[in-house]
């Protein structure tokens, strides 16, 4: 009775397996966990919202990627959705952290305070304490791999990354060094994984 | 015994938003500047950082960020037949403190005055006659016009990168923009912000019914931008937390977003914090000031002398350095003679909440400081008041700034105002509730004023300021009529029910309106009904300059800080290229 319940609550995409997902799941982990080994980062429990704008900007462009661009093109807005909804709903088993890294604690600087000289502000204004992300827009960082997030914060600084219309992060990536990027990176990537999806996909009631 | 400091060329009272530009100017100029600030130095790392700033009990309520009450305060009575008592935790406005000054906490609503409001007395006569209201209105010109002051308003909006869409570019009307401003010489140096629902609401309502609604000009930028100082600014996250609050994203305009880190690498500038100005000291003719005498965070006292004294503190606290240091007449309401503490007036401000049905979101937390939408049809001398019986006017707009959980709960008339139905109303209308604001002119007449108290002193055993205001009859008549204004604007919405509240008598200091207290010091070009002339330099000592709202003659219809920051360029430019070459009166 209470699977029953539970059945016809969730949206039908976070039960049954959405087209596609299989594709994912040979980077990003049956589980969305993602895979250490080749730096694919986890996406299980990321808010739906953001995966949405992830995949359509693989789509037209604002983001790019050698293996994300021809998989989202390829995706109908459908599926984009189910598959959002499905990744955010999932609860991937919390990978052992790695080890702090050599400067990460200037990128915990970063993180929870930021940089008057640099002007730039802390990290957790945003993705919240810990880098556990806000709300249904704003991703986690914590436990993403270092190399993703490395990456990541180098397609802010060169502007091939234009999914942020108030260039926040743009602006932030530009004004830190790559020494400061690495840190923050080493840093985001050895703090706890959300054990939870807190985000669940309640666009309308 | 007080420690006399070498002397400097400038001494600055304040390091806010005044001090900042003047600092900046003065300094550029050639001269050294000493800049004294009675609060602590703070920046936007690590001072204004999340989660740590949106704290809204330590910040909005218990006001961590204004003038410590307990340290100084003012006293309040609404006329001469009462005993003031002194504001024991400030409600009514809030006066910052510290470095920035209240430039850091504030919304970032940026406008500039019309020709009507510079030259109210004159233009004012001319259409509705000399007799028009009674002997009692003290309003009067500003000894300077919106021409005068266009090009400095230029320069601040550039300084802060301000966010809107010119409605009057140089003579040439622009839909979308307010068309009925000033013309101003160039566009908004950023895009207008982006309109919240309950704005967009608005907007249709307000256009059906005529007015001109246009974005209001915003210092929380809706893009990054670059201003001349070489400083970069990022875009407003509408996080909710504006006034009252410093922003954590660089994305308000503040002395700390735009010019001080430029000012404080100047090494003819030098900082000092917690320095408590205890007054400006004169020689024995009483016509030049030779310094200011302050005492320090750890009780020292200190002599700083220096060849010209710029005063630019919180407006209420300008007029008192004034009084404090015996320059200029006192203002005296019985004769209506003396200057100093003259003409003090406010703004009058109401509003309309408009409940909607549970299918409408507002989601009123998703706002910034200056979001919104505003009609100018009824501002100033925008419209004809021949038949009305006042003068001045409002703008009415939907332009809230937050919704935050302390002190965001509309509910309907009726509602009781605690308990369990208080509670469940505040749940069902949190959502669902609009505020369409006035936002209105405060005229000066001979009763309001300000002056030192007989009783009540501060930390430092100086008298503190007394304010005596009501508001006037004219103000009155002014926020019912554009209350109604706001009523149908606010009927045209599509709410369920509306609640409308015109200001009324009498004004009360326990209840936030505004923070923008006016006049006091102010400025004009007969030294009988000013405190400064038309540069803001001192009639009584010339070498005394005071800047700031306190400035005013009477209160606008817009809000106060687009025409401070421009005052601050107007008398920067008069002490750098005509004070500095032939120090006297730049007028007899």
């Amino acid at each position: 009775m209470k699977l029953l319940l539970l059945m016809l609550l969730l949206p039908l995409s976070a039960v049954a397996q959405p087209s596609g997902m299989r594709t994912c799941a040979g980077c990003h982990g049956a589980q969305g966990e993602g895979n250490a080994t080749n730096g694919t980062p986890r996406i299980a429990g990321q808010p739906q919202a953001y995966l949405e704008r992830q995949l359509a900007a693989y789509a037209d462009g604002r983001r790019s990627s050698e293996v994300m661009t021809p998989i989202a093109r390829q995706l109908t807005p459908e599926q984009r959705i189910a598959l959002s909804a499905h990744y955010s709903n999932l609860q991937a088993r919390a990978g052992k952290p790695p080890r702090a890294a050599a400067g990460s604690a200037r990128g915990r600087t970063l993180a929870v305070r930021g940089d008057q000289a640099l002007q730039v502000q802390g990290c957790q204004n945003c993705h919240g304490p810990g880098g556990t992300g806000i709300g249904n827009v704003v991703p986690y960082l914590a436990g993403l791999d270092r190399r993703y997030l490395e990456a990541a914060l180098g397609e802010w600084q060169s502007g091939s990354r234009k999914t942020d219309p108030s260039q926040q992060m743009n602006q932030i990536a530009r004004n830190l060094g790559g020494d400061d990027i690495k840190a923050l990176a080493a840093y985001y990537a050895s703090q706890p994984q959300p054990q939870a999806a807190k985000v669940k996909s309640k666009e309308s009631k | 015994m007080a420690t006399r400091l070498k002397e400097t060329d400038v001494v600055m009272l304040g390091v806010g938003l005044v001090g900042s530009i003047i600092g900046r100017e003065l300094t550029k100029s050639g001269l050294e500047v000493v800049g004294l600030e009675r609060g602590e130095p703070r920046y936007t790392v690590p001072d204004f950082q999340a989660p740590a700033m949106h704290d809204e009990l330590r910040y909005s309520i218990r006001k961590s960020l204004m003038m410590d009450a307990a340290k100084e305060t003012y006293t309040f009575r609404n006329s001469v037949n009462e005993t003031a008592l002194p504001m024991r935790r400030i409600q009514g406005f809030l006066p910052g403190t510290g470095l920035g000054g209240s430039a850091v906490h504030w919304n970032g609503q940026t406008y500039r005055f019309h020709d009507a409001d510079f030259r109210m007395r004159t233009l004012a006569t001319e259409r509705y006659g000399k007799d028009f209201l009674g002997p009692e209105y003290t309003f009067q010109d500003w000894g300077v016009s919106y021409a005068d002051l266009e090009p400095y308003y230029d320069r601040f909006e550039y300084l802060l990168g301000v966010s809107g869409k010119a409605g009057n570019l140089q003579g040439k009307k622009i839909a979308g923009g307010n068309v009925l401003e000033e013309a101003r010489s160039r566009e908004y140096p950023t895009r207008p912000m982006k309109e919240p629902y309950g704005s967009a609401l608005f907007r249709k309502a307000a256009e059906g019914l005529g007015h001109h609604p246009f974005t209001q000009p915003s210092s929380n930028l809706s893009e990054p931008y670059t201003n001349p100082e070489g400083m970069t600014l990022n875009t407003c996250m509408f996080c909710g937390f504006c006034e009252r609050y410093g922003c954590e994203h660089f994305a308000k305009a503040s002395p700390q977003t735009v010019v001080l880190p430029v000012l404080l690498k100047d090494p003819k500038f030098k900082l000092r914090t917690q320095c408590q100005v205890q007054r400006i000291n004169l020689d024995s003719s009483g016509r030049n000031a030779t310094g200011v005498t302050y005492i320090d965070s750890q009780g020292r006292e200190f002599e700083q002398p220096a060849r010209l004294v710029v005063v630019g503190l919180f407006a209420l606290n300008n007029v008192r350095m004034l009084l404090l240091s015996k320059i200029g007449t006192p203002y005296d309401p019985a004769s209506g003679k003396g200057v100093v503490g003259r003409n003090y007036s406010y703004q009058t401000t109401s509003g309309v909440n408009v409940f909607f049905d549970q299918n409408t979101n507002i989601n009123p937390f998703m706002r910034s400081g200056a979001s919104g939408t505003l009609i100018a049809d009824f501002v100033s001398d925008n419209f004809d008041h021949a038949k009305l019986g006042f003068l001045g006017g409002a703008y009415i707009g939907e332009v809230m700034s937050h919704g935050r959980p302390i002190e965001f709960h509309p509910t309907p008339p009726g509602t009781p105002s605690w308990g369990s139905q208080w509670k469940k109303a505040v749940v069902r209308h949190y959502n669902h509730t609009a505020v369409v604001s006035t936002h209105g002119s405060s005229i000066s007449t001979r009763y309001n004023y300000l002056d030192l108290d007989p009783t009540y002193k501060d930390a430092w055993g100086q008298p503190l300021m007394r304010m005596t205001f009501d508001f006037p009859e004219n103000d009155i008549k002014l926020s019912a009529f554009v209350t109604e204004r706001a009523a149908e604007i606010a009927n045209a919405m599509g709410g369920k029910q509306i609640a409308a509240s015109p200001r009324k008598r009498p004004y009360t200091s326990t209840q936030y309106q505004s923070t923008h207290n006016t006049g006091g010091t102010i400025m004009g070009v007969d030294r009988s009904t000013s405190v400064l002339n038309r540069y803001c330099q001192s009639w009584d000592v010339p070498n005394v300059f005071v800047i700031g709202a306190s400035c005013y003659p009477q209160n606008a219809s817009y809000n106060p800080t687009g025409t401070v920051g421009a005052l601050a360029y107007w008398a920067a430019d008069a002490i750098v290229s005509k004070y500095i070459r032939s120090p006297g009166p730049l007028m007899s």
